[in-house]
């Protein structure tokens, strides 16, 4: 143990032997998309950040699709400092978007509780998105468009529609940063056209672009 | 990646504040110092949705008692995109919040002092205090895209 002070009429940290440390990273981001041309299975990698062995635990909620669709264990073992992929694999090969929230977490250690003092215990959990379906080939048919202040895009197909927006000035110079959207079905995106924005360009992944005029709508 | 340190960058997830009796009667109990711990992280952005992370923090176990509050202020320390900081203070019916928003690609370094500085301070008055007031908060930092 690397210090202690208990029942001494000031304040004290704590601090607790390595071994009750549980930490753990997510290696390669947050958000994982399956094309449904490519690979069913994917990976996500982790790391203990502690010398000694965790126990890290994966919750599961499939979003938009059955519970069946998305294979992932529950729980695996990590030794000290080890890296490892925690393996998935999506169970459907239809057309459809779908969508799960995975949470994963090293198993709690809590602290013993000491009269008089509170402790505060840090947890890390890790809230990943993983998406699995083909790309929207009709965007111009899936994506409706409402003004008023901003400019709301909805998606209404039932695939994944993913595009970059570029708004434009009325001579066409491109102006401000480009904004990447990534639709689900019924998704809405809200963007906030610059000053002297004339229009807007949605590019997506498949080249297909749409053209949104602004200038008349403008604050 | 992301770890919690404390000031000599060892991997430390527990904090404890010891109530300190006055040495007088009729002295209230004084203020309890307030202790940091460091969030260590290096992100690299991804393509939407995944260009954007944040970092929620939620009481999850034990309750803190009326009249008590705890303040989390992050300060944000390294190079790239680290996000935007916001104080936090939990007290009551108030058991979460987003401390940073807008992580992007950045690093904050691996060592003694780096990293986003967590300031804990535990605000009470004496007269809110009871036998009772001690325990376990834990306290879930969740980290996700925006």
């Amino acid at each position: 143990m690397k210090g202690l002070l208990v029942g001494g009429l000031h304040a004290a940290l704590l601090l607790f032997p390595s071994a009750l440390i549980a930490q753990l990273s997510v290696l390669n981001g947050l958000s994982h998309y399956h094309p449904c041309s490519g690979a069913l299975s994917g990976e996500i990698w982790l790391q203990n950040e502690g010398d000694s062995a965790i126990t890290v635990l994966v919750d599961h909620e499939v979003r938009l699709g059955k519970t069946e669709d998305l294979l992932i264990p529950s729980e695996i073992q990590l030794r000290g400092h080890e890296r490892r992929a925690l393996n998935f694999t999506w169970n459907t090969k239809d057309t459809f978007a779908h969508h799960a929230l995975v949470e994963v977490y090293a198993l709690p250690i809590l602290p013993v509780k000491h009269e008089s003092t509170w402790t505060v215990v840090t947890e890390i959990h890790f809230l990943l998105n993983l998406y699995r379906g083909c790309l929207e080939e009709s965007p111009s048919t899936t994506i409706t468009v409402q003004r008023d202040s901003n400019l709301i895009c909805t998606y209404t197909g039932t695939r994944i529609w993913k595009a970059l927006a570029q708004p434009y000035t009325s001579i066409g110079h491109p102006i401000g940063p480009t904004i990447p959207l990534f639709f689900l079905p019924g998704k809405i995106h809200t963007i906030n056209p610059p000053h002297q924005c004339a229009y807007i360009l949605l590019e997506d992944d498949l080249g297909q672009t749409i053209g949104i005029p602004w200038r008349n709508h403008a604050h | 990646m992301l770890r919690v340190v404390d000031a000599t960058a060892g991997p430390s997830n527990t904090l404890s504040f010891h109530v300190q009796a006055p040495s007088l009667a009729g002295q209230p109990f004084a203020p309890i110092p307030s202790q940091n711990l460091y969030l260590q992280y290096t992100s690299v952005k991804g393509a939407s949705p995944d260009n954007l992370r944040q970092v929620d923090v939620e009481i999850v176990g034990g309750s803190l008692p009326s009249g008590i509050e705890m303040t989390i202020a992050p300060s944000l320390n390294g190079t790239g995109t680290l996000g935007n900081g916001t104080p936090l203070t939990f007290s009551g019916s108030t058991v979460s919040g987003t401390l940073i928003t807008d992580i992007q690609s950045a690093y904050t370094g691996d060592g003694a002092g780096d990293g986003a500085l967590l300031t804990y301070s535990l605000n009470y008055a004496t007269q809110n205090l009871d036998a009772a007031t001690s325990g376990i908060i834990t306290l879930r930092y969740t980290i996700s895209n925006s």
